[in-house]
This record gives structure tokens, C-alpha cells and sequence, in this order.
């Protein structure tokens, strides 16, 4: 019987008990709690709100829980790595068109030559040389190849060019020998092509 | 400054808006705040630690959190739950300053309570007790989580989703917490010499 009723009558109970609560509860604030609460109401909205400076030393501050200094300095720190990275970089890269001394040509053939059909061109010289103060061992390398390159590309041309004065000459054995070496030298080249092409561009 | 005497018009729109004036400037409209809900927030605040110093110095920092803080309440949370969520979160924090330990979960006491009393009819309730010491000492009684779910029920007027989120616990356990502290309160203000029922 009990148990059939009181689902229905819990909630009458409740708010019974709730409403006598609220009817016999005497409890107030004091008359100067409530002045200094509103006093202090006053004294916020009058008072101007903090800068942008003081508010982010609030927030570094953390509120007094936990400060966020560490957060700023780590920022801070990031900041320094990423700009050295970057000025090692740009260092370590030389842009073109500054005070760098440039490397003569050592090409000493007479006259400009046609470019070879099988060989790079003559003109492919180092145009920059590395400043001596920061170079990098491999771009160093590179460029001593390149150097390199440049003096073996200029032999095959000058042997061309000799070879043809031979035959003009007459001396059919000194121009037979020089074709055998150039022959060995660069199995690749065409040697008839170039020293008919070199006849032609004289 | 005497506290304005306001309708009871606790509708949560009006709220916001009464604390977004006052954040813009108007001082005036904080006091309209205030008196609508300065009692409800000190006597839970009582009712909940015993101790009506404490309850003054809770109180205080509250309404000082409040002031001070830039912040508007966020938009889906009512002022009224988001008021007592600093209130309990102040009081929390004295009382782990205070190295107290709120007792939790009785289940003894919820074995004992779980029922209500096979009282047969509404008119033939007994009265209950209404003398100050008597209600205190029914609540200090409770278990602290039954205790606050019954004076936020009471005091704040909170419905029970609202008691579920402010005290992040599932609607359900607010619910079987505010049925037994209801049940024990019950017995222990029961008083038959009261002659009449409260409404």
C-alpha cells in the first residue's frame, strides 16, 4: 500500500520539505557585507580596465597558480634558434650580384671556339668564387670540378685546332699521331665533324 | 547602499543581460544582481558549511570573483549555476586549506533513508521542526553531497540538470541524493508537537 502511494506523493513530500527550508531559514548577509560587496561593484566599474601590458603580466603571471614564464621563454627561445638557422642559411648561400671576386676565364684558346657537339660548352666557367671566408667543403669540391671541367673541356678543342694546322702544313705523320691520341683521349668525338665545323668557322 | 527590493523575475536572459550592462559600465545593475540572489547564495552557503563566518568569507570572495573577473558568463550556462559553481568551487578550496575532508558517499546512511516514512496521508503528516538549531543540525546530519543537492534544491532553486552539471554528476545520482537527504530530513525534523504543516 505504502509503496504504491509514495511514488506519487515523493514529489508533494519534497517540496514541502523544500518549501519549509526556505520559510525557516533565517540566514542573511550583514548589512555591511552587503555595503562592502557593492562597494566594491562600484569600485570596479569605475576603475579604468588594465593595459594590454598589464594583462599580459597577468597572464605571464598565471593568475598566482601557475606561471607562464616558462611558456614565454620557451617561445622566445624557438624564436632565437629559427632566426640563427636561418641567418646560418642565408650565410652559408652567397646571393648573386654582391662584392664576390670572380674567377678569371682560363680558357686560352686564340680565338672563341664553336661549341663541340659532344662536349659541354667552353663558356660553362665558374662565374663566382666562393668568398674565402665560409665556404663548404662539398661546394668548394664542386667548384674545383667545375674548374676541373672547364680545362678538360678546352683540351679537345685546342688538339682539334692543332690537328687541322698539321694537315694544312703537310705534316700528314705529326697530324696522324695527334688524331690516334685524340682518338684514345675521346673515343666519343667525332673528329672529322669537329675539324670540318672548325674549317668552316674560320 | 541599501539593497534594492526587485521582483522575483529570475529568467535567465535577464541575468546575462543584467551582467553584461554592469560589464560595460553600469555600476547600478550590479546591485539588482545582487539582491536577487544574495540570499539564496548565503543561506546555501550556510547551510553547507555549518559555519556562518565561513559562510561570510566564502560569500564575499564569490561575489568579488565576479566583480573582478572580466569574463561574461559563458553563453550556455544560466549566471544563477554559474554563480554557485564559484561559490562551492570557493568553498572547496577553504576547505582543503583547512585540510577538511567532506565525508562522501554514505551508503549506510542511504540504506537507512532510502525509503520515505509509510506515512499515510498528507493530513495526517507530522509538523515539522522549525527552530534554526534544529533545521542546521538535520542538514550537518547529511552527507555532504546529499546535503549540497538539498540546499542547492532548496536555496538556489536549481532544477536537477542544472545541480547535475554544476556538480558534474549524473542526473540520476542527483537525483537519489536529493530522494534520501528529502527522507532524512524528514525523520529528524519530524515533530509532533507542531501543530500545523508548512505549505
Amino acid at each position: 500500500m505504502t509503496s504504491a502511494r509514495q511514488p506519487e506523493r515523493e514529489p508533494g513530500r519534497e517540496q514541502q520539505l523544500l518549501e519549509h527550508f526556505r520559510q525557516h531559514t533565517r540566514d542573511e548577509p550583514s548589512a555591511t557585507l552587503d555595503a562592502r560587496i557593492l562597494a566594491a561593484a562600484r569600485a570596479a566599474c569605475q576603475a579604468p580596465g588594465p593595459s594590454r601590458w598589464q594583462r599580459l603580466k597577468a597572464w605571464l603571471a598565471g593568475g598566482g597558480r601557475q606561471p607562464r614564464w616558462s611558456l614565454a621563454l620557451a617561445g622566445v627561445a624557438c624564436l632565437g634558434i629559427g632566426l640563427s638557422l636561418t641567418w646560418r642559411t642565408l650565410q652559408q648561400v652567397p646571393p648573386a650580384g654582391l662584392d664576390a671576386p670572380v674567377e678569371a676565364m682560363t680558357y686560352d684558346a686564340p680565338a672563341p671556339q664553336p661549341r663541340a657537339k659532344s662536349a659541354p660548352p667552353p663558356e660553362f666557367q665558374p662565374r663566382l668564387a666562393v668568398p674565402a671566408a665560409a665556404p663548404l667543403r662539398a661546394e668548394q669540391a664542386l667548384r674545383e670540378a667545375e674548374r676541373s671541367a672547364a680545362k678538360v673541356l678546352a683540351e679537345p678543342q685546342r688538339s682539334l685546332q692543332r690537328l687541322l694546322e698539321l694537315r694544312r702544313e703537310g705534316r700528314a705523320a705529326d697530324a696522324e699521331r695527334l688524331q690516334e691520341r685524340l682518338r684514345q683521349d675521346w673515343p666519343e668525338l667525332d673528329i672529322e665533324a669537329e675539324l670540318q665545323r672548325l674549317e668552316r668557322a674560320r | 547602499m541599501r539593497v534594492p527590493v526587485i521582483p522575483v523575475t529570475d529568467s535567465p536572459l535577464a541575468d546575462a543581460e543584467l551582467l553584461r550592462r554592469y560589464r560595460r559600465g553600469d555600476a547600478e545593475v550590479f546591485a539588482v544582481l545582487y539582491a536577487r540572489h544574495r540570499l539564496g547564495l548565503f543561506r546555501f552557503l550556510c547551510g553547507l558549511c555549518g559555519d556562518q563566518s565561513l559562510a561570510e568569507e566564502v560569500f564575499q570572495e564569490t561575489w568579488l570573483s565576479l566583480i573582478r573577473s572580466a569574463s561574461e558568463q559563458r553563453e550556455a550556462v544560466q549566471f544563477k549555476t554559474w554563480l554557485y559553481q564559484i561559490a562551492r568551487n570557493r568553498l572547496i578550496d577553504h576547505w582543503r586549506k583547512l585540510g577538511r575532508r567532506e565525508a562522501l558517499y554514505d551508503q549506510f546512511d542511504e540504506r537507512q533513508h532510502a525509503e520515505a516514512d509509510p506515512a499515510p496521508t498528507p493530513e495526517q503528516q507530522l509538523g515539522l521542526a522549525r527552530d534554526r538549531e534544529r533545521l542546521q543540525a538535520a542538514l550537518a546530519d547529511l552527507p555532504a553531497e546529499q546535503r549540497e543537492v538539498f540546499l542547492l534544491r532548496a536555496h538556489a532553486d536549481l532544477e536537477l540538470v542544472e545541480i547535475a552539471e554544476l556538480t558534474q554528476t549524473p542526473a540520476e545520482t542527483v537525483k537519489s541524493r536529493l530522494r534520501y537527504a528529502v527522507n532524512k530530513l524528514r525523520r529528524l525534523l519530524a515533530d509532533p508537537t507542531a501543530e500545523e504543516v508548512s505549505a
